[in-house]
This record gives C-alpha cells, sequence and structure tokens, in this order.
C-alpha cells in the first residue's frame, strides 16, 4: 500500500480517536463502585404488591443477618420464609359471566330512611303501641321533616315529655290514641303544651 | 350574594331539641369542665348574664332565678351540627363552613333572596328543630351585619336581606351599631377605634381606609371595602388540613403527682396520635404543657417544651416515650397542676413522606396499632389501652349536668313511652 496513504488513514484514526478522548464518555474510576451499595451486590427496581412490601424487607434484612450468621458459624441454618409473591388472582380464561350483573349491595339504611338528616331513633318502652307490632325496647325511626297527618304514629311532647302515640283527631281536637285497649286516648286541650315532634316512619328489632 | 345562616343560640337549641322541658326557660351551657358560661337561652341573657362568666361567680343568681345549668355534651353538638350544615348545603353549590353553628352560602345568581332565607329557616326548623337567622348581602362582612340585624331586630323575623334596601337605609341601620360588631373588629379594636372618632359601623364605613391602613392593619382596611360592598373575603371552599393537633383538658380537681401526671400525658397522646393516624397524618414533633391555675398569679406555674420525635410517626408508643420525657423535665414538685395537654405538630401527610427501609420495629409498630385501633373500633373505645391510661381517672373532667349521647349512642337513645 501507498505508505502517504497508510499515513494518512493512521492519522485520521488517530485524530478520531483523540477526538473521543477529549469530548465527555465515561471516566474511569467514576461514580459509585460497583456492588458497594448496601446489599453489596447489583440491584434491580421490582414491582411488588403494596401489602408485601413489608415482608419483602424484613425477608432482606432476615436474609443479610442469616448470611452474617452464615459467614461466622460453619453451620448454616438459613431460616427464611418462601413468600408468594403474586397472591392476587391473575385474570385469566373466562370472565365471569356474572360482572355485568354486580348490583349494590342493600343496605337498610337506605330502606328505612328517607331523610338522613332529619332522621333520629329513639328506644320504645312499654307495650303501648303493641297492637300496631311495636314492642318493648324497639328503636322507632322518627323522621322530623314529615308533616304529621292523622293517622300517623307520631312522637309527640306533652308538656315536656315526649310520647309515641297514633295521632287522630275528634271534634276539631287533637287526640293521641295508644294502640293497646288497656290505655285511654289522651284528648288534647289548649292548657298542654303540645308538638308533634316527628312521624315515626318504621321501627327495628334485634332477636339475639 | 352571600348568606351567613347560623343557629340562635346553638348548644341551647341542641338541649332544647331532646328535652321540651328546657322550652321558654333561662337555661346556660358550661364550657368543658363546668367551669364557664358558653351558651345561653334567650331568656338567660334577658338575665343579664355574660358569655364566659364563670359558674361559681352567679351562683346565687342561678339559684334565685331558677336557671338550668347543663355541662357541654359536644357528641350531640357535633352532630346536630353536621346535619345542619348538609341541609343548608342544599340551598347552594357553594358553602363555606365558618364554625360549629355558622355557615357561608353563595347565592349568586339567585333572583329569590328573601324567598330563599325565609326557606332556609324553615327547613332547619322542620328537620332540625334549629332556629336559625339569616343575612343577605353583597360580602362577607355586610352578610354578618345582616344577620347581627337579623337576630337582634325583631321585625325581620330572623331574615335580613340588606340587598334590597336603599343606601340610605343601610347607613341608617349601620349609624346605630357599635362598631366592634363588625366582623373583624375586636373589643380591642373597636377601643382603639374610637379613639380616633370612629364609633359605629358607618363611621367606619366611611373612614379613610388608607388612613386605616397605616393605623391598624390592612385586614381592617380590606373590612372597610367590605362595608362598601367590595369583595375581599371571598367564600372559601376547601377547609385546610389540620397542621396540628391537640388533646388537652382542664382536670376535674388539681393533681400534683408525678404518676397522676403521666396518666394523663398517655390519655393525651394516645389520643393525639389516634386523631393523627385517622387523618392519615405523621407527626414530626410533640410538645407537652402543663399549668397550674392562672387564678393564683402569684404561684402560677405555666411551661411547655418541643421537642423532635426520631422521624415522622403516629405511633403512640414512640410519641409518648418522648412526650414523657418532655413531661418529666418540666415537671416540678409540690404544684398543683390544673391543666396539660398535647400538641402534635408539623404533621406531613403519610403517603408523601419517605419510607424508612431498617427501623424494622416501626413496621411491626404500626401493624400492631393497626390491630389495636381495629380492636377498639370493633369492641370499646378503650378495650386496649396502655397501662397507664386509666379508664376512670381522678382528674377527670367535670361534668356533672350532661345530657345524653341521643344521636350518638345506641345506648343512650331518648326512651319514650
Amino acid at each position: 500500500m501507498n505508505p502517504q496513504l497508510l499515513n494518512l488513514i493512521y492519522v485520521t484514526i488517530f485524530k478520531m480517536v483523540k477526538n473521543k478522548n477529549t469530548r465527555g464518555g465515561s471516566r474511569a474510576g467514576a461514580g459509585r463502585k460497583l456492588n458497594s451499595g448496601i446489599y453489596g451486590e447489583r440491584t434491580k427496581v421490582i414491582r411488588v404488591p403494596e401489602s408485601k412490601v413489608f415482608d419483602i424487607k424484613k425477608y432482606i434484612i432476615q436474609s443479610q443477618a442469616a448470611n452474617v450468621v452464615d459467614i461466622t458459624k460453619s453451620n448454616s441454618s438459613l431460616s427464611y420464609q418462601p413468600l408468594n409473591l403474586f397472591e392476587h388472582k391473575v385474570p385469566a380464561g373466562f370472565p365471569s359471566p356474572a360482572d355485568d350483573h354486580v348490583e349494590k349491595k342493600l343496605d337498610l339504611n337506605e330502606y328505612l330512611i328517607k331523610q338522613k338528616e332529619a332522621t333520629f331513633f329513639v328506644r320504645i318502652k312499654g307495650d303501648s303501641m303493641i297492637d300496631v307490632g311495636i314492642h318493648d325496647n324497639d328503636i322507632a325511626i322518627v323522621d322530623k321533616s314529615r308533616e304529621a297527618a292523622t293517622g300517623d304514629i307520631v312522637l309527640a311532647s306533652i308538656d315536656g315529655d315526649f310520647t309515641v302515640k297514633l295521632l287522630s283527631s275528634y271534634k276539631s281536637k287533637y287526640r293521641l290514641l295508644a294502640a293497646n285497649e288497656k290505655y285511654k286516648p289522651i284528648e288534647i286541650n289548649e292548657s298542654m303544651q303540645f308538638e308533634v315532634w316527628g312521624v315515626v316512619t318504621g321501627a327495628v328489632r334485634k332477636f339475639k | 350574594m352571600i348568606a351567613l345562616v347560623d343557629v340562635n343560640n346553638f348548644y341551647v337549641s341542641c338541649e332544647r331539641l331532646f328535652n321540651p322541658k328546657l322550652l321558654n326557660k333561662p337555661i346556660v351551657v358550661l364550657s368543658n369542665n363546668d367551669g364557664c358560661i358558653i351558651s345561653r337561652s334567650n331568656e338567660a341573657k334577658l338575665l343579664d348574664i355574660k358569655m364566659g362568666t364563670p359558674l361559681f361567680k352567679i351562683k346565687n343568681l342561678i339559684q334565685s332565678s331558677s336557671i338550668i345549668v347543663l355541662s357541654s355534651n359536644y357528641p350531640l353538638y357535633a352532630d346536630i351540627s353536621n346535619r345542619t350544615m348538609t341541609l343548608l348545603a342544599s340551598f347552594s353549590p357553594q358553602q363555606e363552613i365558618y364554625s360549629i353553628d355558622e355557615s357561608f352560602l353563595d347565592l349568586s345568581g339567585n333572583r329569590e333572596l328573601n324567598a330563599t332565607g325565609k326557606k332556609i329557616k324553615k327547613k332547619l326548623w322542620q328537620y332540625l328543630g334549629m332556629p336559625v337567622c339569616v343575612g343577605i348581602a353583597s360580602t362577607k362582612t355586610l352578610a354578618k351585619l345582616a344577620n347581627y340585624c337579623a337576630k337582634k331586630q325583631p321585625e325581620w323575623s330572623g331574615v335580613c336581606n340588606l340587598s334590597e334596601l336603599s343606601t340610605i337605609r343601610i347607613d341608617n341601620i349601620m349609624s346605630k351599631i357599635n362598631v366592634s360588631e363588625a366582623w373583624g373588629v375586636g373589643n380591642k379594636t373597636a377601643d382603639k377605634l374610637k379613639s380616633v372618632g370612629i364609633y359605629s359601623v358607618l363611621d367606619l364605613k366611611k373612614s379613610d381606609s388608607i388612613r386605616i391602613r397605616n393605623l391598624f392593619s390592612i385586614k381592617l382596611e380590606r373590612t372597610i371595602c367590605e362595608l362598601n360592598e367590595t369583595i375581599c373575603f371571598p367564600i372559601d371552599l376547601k377547609t385546610p388540613a389540620k397542621k396540628q393537633i391537640i388533646s388537652s383538658r382542664s382536670f376535674g380537681r388539681p393533681i400534683q403527682s408525678y404518676e397522676l401526671l403521666v396518666e394523663a400525658v398517655t390519655t393525651f397522646t394516645s389520643r393525639a396520635a389516634y386523631k393523627s393516624r385517622q387523618q392519615n397524618t405523621l407527626a414530626e414533633y410533640v410538645s407537652v404543657f402543663i399549668s397550674s391555675s392562672p387564678f393564683q398569679k402569684k404561684y402560677c406555674y405555666q411551661n411547655n417544651i418541643t421537642l423532635k420525635l426520631p422521624y415522622p410517626t403516629n405511633d403512640t408508643n414512640l410519641i409518648l416515650s418522648i412526650a414523657l420525657e418532655g413531661a418529666q423535665s418540666i415537671y416540678k414538685a409540690n404544684i398543683k397542676y390544673v391543666k396539660c395537654g398535647i400538641i402534635l405538630s408539623g404533621l406531613v401527610d403519610k403517603h408523601s413522606s419517605q419510607d424508612y427501609l431498617w427501623p424494622i420495629e416501626n413496621v411491626e409498630r404500626s401493624r400492631l396499632t393497626q390491630v389495636i385501633d381495629a380492636i377498639n373500633f370493633k369492641f370499646d373505645k378503650q378495650s386496649i389501652r396502655l397501662a397507664t391510661q386509666p379508664i376512670n381517672p381522678i382528674w377527670k373532667m367535670k361534668q356533672s349536668r350532661k345530657s345524653q349521647s341521643f344521636t350518638t349512642s345506641w345506648k343512650e337513645l331518648l326512651v319514650v313511652n
């Protein structure tokens, strides 16, 4: 080969190499030393279930501790629990045929209460309302927002005392009726401080 | 347009809701520990009982006028307050809950302000038995003033809409109201204002705002702008996350021994740490404060200390160990302590805080705490507690005249024949 041409090639290559060396690139010995992290080896980013983060950290720490034991004492009793990393069900195969029919759960509040803000619970004592199915110790649900009409079961106050009775009227005066023939109707007259506090819309009872 | 709705004599009204015997009678509700009067019925106000009066000072009047005295029942008030605020929210898409019994509502675009005001009043009465007053105007400060008129001047029947009145009429109303009643003007500021010739709200409205800013503060200048119908304080929609948690009580009787102080610190720390867990925050600092009776000025001892926690945490045990160190360092023997408390501060959101890899006890402790919280939620509030936290401490708050928790405890429902 023409020595002149060869020389030119050498010079070009030398320049290229020189350029490379002077403009950026990795510098030997720079950065964190290999395997110098807390684990003493290469690390890798993994995605794990959140609920297992503690277990995994614990596992790593335990196995490290176990390694230390391993070195100092020759008998190695590595005790680590195998972990199920993927406890979640993997969706595979056919989708459930019921999936499209999942509806909200039944909620008794929704069934029993219409006006949440105006609804209060009171404990019933005695048997005066037994014929309409309200027993001793039942919890009556009272909706204060409702306008009471005759025929409603109401929570009323008479001269400062509360009572649950049926609201009725007789000769343009209010009367409170018990749902038990043992009790007499209460006639409301002007001298009484009388107020219908709310309407009883339901009652609940537990057997156990 | 802005409405300010507030419940009249809120605590008394809550008590009356479940006890009609209290109607038309003078009633007062006491602060924590049955100390001072914090709510009065109109009948009690007529007897010239002032807000904040210590109970012992009016013992004679209470007997001679047969005033009914009640301890405060916060579970009940909080529940009724929540219900009130939810009902009010139905009148406006924008609501600022200003206090336990007050709420601003944005009524912009509402063309029937008076009718809406009356509807609010009617609904709150019918649904909850809460008597309210409604003040309507173009700014919050004016709405507050309108509410004051609605409450104090019977001719409004509880709903005062300043925006439909002529300026002359409004000025006439303002000229009769003491400047201390303006929103944001405290008693001290009012005294100072009087010294520069500003006596009524009208005087303040007509005053030179720049001069007031120089003499007082920019906040007072804004009050003047608001009185002149320029909005400076818009409706604040979001409630800021709690930046600190305070748990403290005055004791039912003074305590002297360090052991009893430990009991109290444990109880308050447990409560504060629990609150912090409930709102998903971690605390960086814990402060402890103790004080003897401020009424014995000569011997009054008050002290507090703030300590940094080793790492942000809401773990009761860890916070307690630091809090007790603090308590020990500020405790002095032979002093009768009447109050102590715990403050957690530097609260950070749990999910945005740094995770620690190494302190593994941390992890297990927090699991333990989770389990304890779950058990206490399922069973009784204090089923599992620290051994130094007594169930029935001898320093327990005095609440000798408390009504039942009618709406928040199955055991305390109203019983009806």
